[in-house]
């Protein structure tokens, strides 16, 4: 186990720069593709690639060739392969002790100045779309002009681009390099970059790219009415805004095998299918570091499942080569002893989810709220939790008994923090109930509340998966006299539930735990136990909650940190909120830091062990995937 | 005098067809009943399943909810009569619990020094029946803190298999039953119409060729869908959606009833319709309901297996058989018993009704009757 | 006959348009829309949409309309255009979707059908002619089995059996090494090693039933006069059980033919979804519980229509076979 910080510290020196220096090197390519160029269909690899490709260190060099098996539950099910292979300016990937690093991606060179207002790029040379047309800063200038700035495809700009209410700015200073602006200073853009991109309406996210030449046909400040209409006419959508957006039919990556990309592979087959395919981008821009042409896998295919136990089936019979994607812990034994038979191993990663029970602190019922509100309260229904049942049972043993605060690696964590009020202790919850004025019990042995009715929770999940763990957190809290009621119901009504403040608890995976500036929303109560207070924050009291003394102190030291001149000033800052935020035990963490199962198959090489995931760090891709290879026989 | 005690003292087997000519309808029925084996013996299991299941409190040894950490995926315990030679009663073997470092699998192994007599009238957990009264008596167990007899074994919280199949078995037959109910309420309402007024035959009859024509699952799927997951929510589903077979039924019988002289007796002395369906027709009517009831029953225990097995049945926190073949499928190479045990559950009470209802109908139908 | 066929027809049409605007409330009745259910998806997988994109895209897919509104331009577009709209989770044209699997449902399910019939039918026959003998009880036996099995249950039994013991690939149409490859006798013989569980399933359950109704009608039958005669005129046994009573035994099996029509269509559902077979069962599942409105109504409306169109052969067929109804 890690026990030193994964998430490096940002030198925000002056330029950074890690491009391939000199041009010495005779650059190789896949057969697939070399049969294509002396087919005449494809120019030489020297023109493909940029001058000074990106260099990725790969873990071993790899051999050309081979198809990258995994399973899909449905075209909803984008992110997965999404995170496969998406690309941004600065993109997050592990280093060999598997600290997360933020590396330069498509860019030459990048440079912050003094108090972090100002962010300069410069594209590689020669980096081209996977049409062979080149990415310059026309590119960047369309995304801002007529995508960003563009009220019809962009109605509100994402507070994150737009701190302090005023969007940032682009200027272009040559054809491959710009700058963005802020009014305000900003450390964590880089994090926020690498993790959001440049946000809605985004295709495959890739930081302030659109390809212009393609795409300008089907955007209102270049096309006419009538063929807008008649695009989305052909397109089969109501109207010709459906075509942009994450699942647009021209700029979703996953839906248009047309759309010109710069990840390294492109989409074949597109959902919905049978088989969906990915296919290598032969313009992708980076080399290994003996100048193969990266990627080294010709394919990626992902199978469509409907239901889990059929993906078990699949990775038994080796029929997936890596993923880690719906590989549950409590399968864990059904995974190891299939290993011999699938012809695959288990590479364990860290999960940086802690699942934990969120009550609703803005809950419409008052009594109820007051209670939620009284720390001895919260502190009896954390402790009431026996964590070392719940792991063992639903886990397989294999996940850690954690408080939700940052997780070992970030660095933001501290031991403390993360064992706050977890000792399963119910005679402790007992006396701090009785104390809290809840001694009066009724008939069937449940307390009372103060206005005489039963105190009782009902408590949601969405996934039947975690009907199991429910069933005996009802149990521990009965112990203590708190009626427990579990509910699993369907998603959307969940999220109506959560949009319209009408939930009273709930369980969910509280992630971005690792590097928390990245997405401070949660523990700003975002989505969660404090939604309404986050949107009184957001709105600036024109709706919403008024939040309580604590929770505007986390506020306001977001507010700070957010514009602080230098990370380590930020750093103090975040550190304290997170502080904050444990110790009032808003959040009752359950258990976490389990083992990602990643089923890889004995012929794919180049996965990085003990990996952490997190949202943040996009999953998978934070082990580089395009320096995966197969063995070839 | 002598004579006739010597006559009743040799009285030998009663003459049957004597019998015959002085026994009531009741008792006529029942003895061509008793002609059919296995239909009388499906009666007797389901007669004591149904008991297990009202009593299912104290025939478990243990409750259906409660989560024994350090029991989970225990095979069914062997019931052993010797020890070591010795002749000790049944008993069964304490087991000791340890996990694989490598895999994670739980293993377990038999103490063979731990001997636990098995007890009847054990005994055991607090329970409370239908809140009426609390007891602790259990047919059966072991007189252990830790130990614990699981004929079935146990699933992946520990919780005994036995004891939640017969919970479930209550939940299950529960909504069977529900089913039939709701069921017969629909289709005897349209079945009546149908058979007795000319003019609504058409268009009913028609109706409840559709709906036996649509595929049940989806109708259920698509019932329980757009009213929401809920116990009540599913029972009415198939009532509706296995209201057509009583319905045909019932139209048939209606069509030869309605043409009786009685009925037009009745009617022509202007009794009112209501009364003369209810009090004559349906009387009649309930000989081919019972056995195409008795169908239905089982069509619904499959139906809601089905259900909960695809996750659009009753919650998923209360156990029926479906639910926990659901979870067990998970569990298929490492713990079977899961499985399999409901599974085999849902298959014999199934059966079971089957045979009875096929019992029934070679009863009821005067045309099968065979030779008495 | 002709009257007969086009009386049924002309009562088909307004049961038609009633199904058809069930099926569309059905689909309307649960709480919230398409655009929730897909924002949940998304959170769940941890993205984000604000409320205001959510609104957004309502006014997209005109789901703020009235039902009325939505209902009429749902129909309109079916009956004029064959358009079934789109599926908004899948994002392709509905007919697409249902096109694509539409061969290997019917294939499946065709097969099935023939498969149970040709084991039923004489089966049946054979019990009846020789009621009580040993292969009868058997195939008594056989026959509850099959009843009283759940399918789905059958379906895992099987599944894993073929996985642990006969070390077989299971799950889905395909190997994955013949999944893109072109045709061959391998692939076809891949293909059957992978249907024989589906079909066994499908054929047991529901040869199981029509055994025992074919047995039931064939003893009927030939407990009849016209049976005892034929034998007094010297005709061989063969030939007088299947020329005469075999024909009025099957008249309610006839009957059954057309409303296993919709069933051809959606195929079985739950062997499906267990067995990871592209089939549309598991499609109208999924979009039942996504609430993915086109696709869902489009599916009922057809299966209805389909339920309709069979009852309607039904009674054609049943009354071109047995004059006794044609003349009523």
């Amino acid at each position: 186990m890690n026990a030193k910080n994964w998430v490096a510290a940002i030198a925000l020196a002056a330029l950074s720069s890690t491009a391939m220096a000199g041009s010495a090197w005779a650059f190789q390519e896949a057969p697939m593709l070399s049969e294509m160029v002396e087919a005449g269909s494809l120019p030489p690899v020297d023109e493909r690639l940029p001058a000074n490709p990106t260099v990725v260190e790969a873990l071993s060099v790899g051999e050309y060739g081979g198809v990258w098996r995994r399973a899909y539950s449905g075209p909803g099910d984008r992110w997965g392969p999404t995170k496969l292979m998406e690309e941004r300016v600065l993109k997050w990937t592990a280093d060999a002790d598997g600290t997360a690093v933020l590396t330069p991606g498509y860019i030459e060179s990048y440079s912050v100045n003094e108090d972090s207002t100002e962010f300069t790029f410069t594209l590689l040379e020669g980096l081209k779309w996977s049409d062979g047309m080149p990415v310059t800063t026309e590119d960047v200038e369309f995304w801002y002009n007529d995508v960003f700035l563009n009220p019809a495809l962009v109605p509100t700009i994402d507070p994150t681009f737009a701190p302090g209410g005023v969007p940032l700015e682009l200027e272009v200073q040559d054809e491959r390099t710009f700058t963005i602006k802020f009014a305000q200073p900003y450390v964590y853009f880089l994090q926020i970059l690498a993790k959001d991109s440049t946000g809605e309406p985004s295709l495959d996210r890739p930081s302030f790219l659109f390809p212009k030449h393609y795409l300008s046909q089907f955007n209102d400040k270049y096309a006419s009415e009538e063929e807008l209409a008649a695009a989305a006419e052909e397109y089969n959508v109501a109207a010709w805004t459906d075509l942009w957006g994450s699942k647009g039919a021209l700029t979703g990556w996953w839906n248009n095998p047309d759309l010109p990309v710069i990840t390294a592979w492109k989409i074949e087959t597109p959902a919905p299918a049978e088989t969906v395919t990915m296919v290598r981008n032969p313009y992708y821009y980076a080399v290994d570091q003996e100048g193969n042409q990266l990627p080294y896998i010709d394919r990626i295919e992902h199978r469509l499942f409907q239901d889990p136990e059929t993906l078990n089936l699949m990775v038994a019979q080796g029929q997936i080569d890596m993923q880690a994607r719906y590989m549950g812990l409590d399968n864990y034994t059904f995974y190891k002893e299939n290993e011999e038979r699938g012809g695959y191993h288990i590479v364990p990663g860290l999960d940086s989810n802690v699942w934990s029970l969120v009550p609703n602190m803005n809950t419409t019922d008052e009594v109820l709220r007051g209670l939620f509100e009284t720390e001895a309260v919260r502190h009896a229904m954390s402790v009431a939790v026996d964590r070392e049942l719940i792991n063992e049972l639903t886990q397989s043993g294999l996940a850690k008994e954690l408080q939700t605060a940052p997780v070992m690696g970030s660095p933001y964590y501290s031991e403390e923090l993360s064992t706050h009020w977890t000792e399963y202790d119910p005679d402790l919850a007992n006396e701090l109930l009785d104390e809290a004025g809840l001694s009066e019990r009724d008939g069937a042995g449940f307390r009372l509340r103060p206005d005489g009715q039963r105190f009782s929770l009902v408590v949601e999940a969405n996934d039947a998966a975690h009907a199991k763990t429910l069933e005996l957190l009802a149990e521990n809290f009965a112990d203590v006299g708190i009626e427990f009621l579990p509910r699993v119901i369907d998603r959307t009504q969940w999220d109506n539930n959560r949009a319209n403040n009408d939930f009273q608890m709930h369980w969910i995976p509280f992630d971005r735990l690792t590097y928390v500036p990245a997405d401070p929303r949660r523990i700003m109560g975002s989505d969660g136990y404090a939604n309404q207070s986050f949107k009184w924050y957001n709105t600036d009291g024109a709706e919403g909650m008024e939040p309580s003394a604590e929770l505007q102190q986390i506020y306001d030291l977001w507010d700070q940190a957010s514009q602080s001149a230098s990370v380590e000033v930020a750093d103090g800052y975040v550190s304290e909120m997170a502080e904050i935020f444990v110790n009032q035990g808003w959040v009752i963490g359950v258990y976490g830091a389990g083992t990602v199962v990643n089923i890889v198959s004995n012929k794919l090489h180049n996965v990085q062990a003990d990996l952490v995931q997190d949202d943040i760090f996009r999953g998978v891709g934070l082990a580089r995937t395009q320096q995966f290879w197969i063995e070839q026989d | 005098m002598t004579d006739q005690t010597i006559n009743t003292t040799a009285a030998p087997a009663k003459d049957r067809k004597e019998d015959l000519y002085t026994a009531t309808p009741a008792q006529l029925i029942w003895r061509r009943f008793t002609k059919h084996i296995l239909a009388v013996v499906s009666l007797w299991f389901l007669v004591i399943l149904a008991l297990c299941a009202l009593f299912a409190d104290m025939v478990a040894p243990y409750a259906p909810f409660e989560v024994q950490r350090l029991r989970t995926l225990a095979p069914p315990t062997g019931i052993h009569l010797f020890h070591e030679g010795r002749f000790v009663g049944p008993f069964v073997y304490g087991l000791s619990r340890e996990r694989d470092a490598e895999t994670a699998r739980v293993l377990y192994e038999t103490d063979p020094e731990a001997v636990l007599p098995i007890r009847l009238f054990h005994q055991g957990d607090d329970y409370d029946f239908f809140g009426l009264f609390q007891s602790n008596i259990h047919l059966f167990g072991v007189d252990d803190r830790r130990q614990q007899i699981n004929l079935l074994g146990t699933d992946d919280l520990g919780r005994d298999i036995f004891s939640r199949v017969l919970y479930s078995g209550r939940t299950s037959l529960t909504v069977g039953f529900l089913v039939v109910g709701v069921a017969s309420l629909i289709g005897i309402f349209l079945g009546l119409i149908a058979g007795f007024f000319r003019r609504a035959d058409g268009p009913v009859s028609r109706l409840i060729d559709a709906m036996m024509a649509f595929p049940d699952i989806l109708l259920a799927i698509a019932l329980v869908a757009a009213l929401g997951p809920s116990a009540a929510n599913v029972v009415l589903a198939l009532g509706i959606v296995y209201a057509p077979r009583l319905a045909r039924v019932v139209r048939a019988s209606t069509l030869v009833i309605r043409e009786l002289p009685y009925v037009e007796a009745a009617r022509a002395l202007a009794v009112p319709t209501p009364v003369i369906l209810v009090r004559h027709v349906l009387r009649n009517v309930t000989s081919p309901l019972l056995v195409q009831a008795t169908f239905i029953f089982a069509q619904a225990i499959l139906a809601e297996a089905g259900l909960s097995f695809l996750g659009v049945g009753i919650s998923p926190d209360i156990p029926t058989w479906g639910t926990m073949i659901s979870i067990g499928r998970q569990f298929m190479s490492t713990a079977e018993w899961i499985m399999l045990f409901p599974g085999l559950a849902i298959v014999i009470t199934v059966l079971a009704l089957q045979l009875l209802g096929d019992g029934l109908r070679d009863l009821l139908d005067p045309r099968l009757a065979k030779d008495i | 006959m002709l009257a007969f066929i086009g009386n049924r027809a002309l009562l088909a049409i307004p049961t038609l348009i009633f199904i058809s605007f069930i099926s569309f409330v059905i689909i309307q009745l649960p709480p919230g829309d398409y655009v929730t259910a897909y924002a949940a998806q998304l959170r769940h997988a941890g993205e984000y949409i604000s409320p205001l994109q959510e609104e957004l895209m309502r006014e997209q897919f005109g789901l703020n309309d009235p039902m009325i509104v939505q209902y009429w331009r749902w129909i309109s577009d079916i009956v004029l255009r064959g358009d079934f709209g789109y599926s908004l989770e899948w994002n392709a044209p509905v007919s697409t979707l249902i096109w694509d699997r539409l061969m290997l449902t019917l294939a499946i399910s065709s097969a099935s059908l023939v498969l149970t019939w040709a084991i039923a039918i004489p089966v049946g026959v054979y019990s009846a002619s020789r009621q009580y003998s040993f292969l009868d009880h058997l195939f008594t036996v056989f026959g509850f089995l099959g009843k009283g099995i759940p399918d789905f249950l059958l379906a895992l039994i099987l599944m894993w059996l073929a996985f642990a013991y006969l070390n077989m690939d299971v799950g889905g149409l395909f190997s994955p090494e013949y999944q893109n490859a072109p045709w061959s006798f391998a692939k076809l013989g891949n293909l059957l090693s992978h249907l024989w569980i589906p079909l066994v399933v499908l054929a047991t359950g529901g040869a199981a039933g029509l055994i025992r109704v074919m047995r039931a009608n064939m003893l009927d039958e030939l407990g009849k006069p016209y049976v005892e005669t034929a034998y007094a005129q010297g005709l061989s046994e063969a030939r007088v059980v299947w020329t005469y009573p075999v024909r009025v035994a099957l008249n309610p099996f006839i009957s059954t033919v057309g409303w296993a029509l919709p069933a051809l269509f959606s195929g079985d559902v739950i062997t499906a979804v267990v067995l990871n077979l592209p089939t549309t069962g598991p499609l109208l599942l999924q979009a039942l519980k996504m609430q993915d409105m086109y696709l869902a109504g489009s599916f009922i409306l057809i299966l209805s229509v389909f339920t309709v169109v069979g009852t309607l052969i039904s009674d054609i067929l049943l009354a071109w076979f047995d004059p006794r109804i044609r003349n009523a």
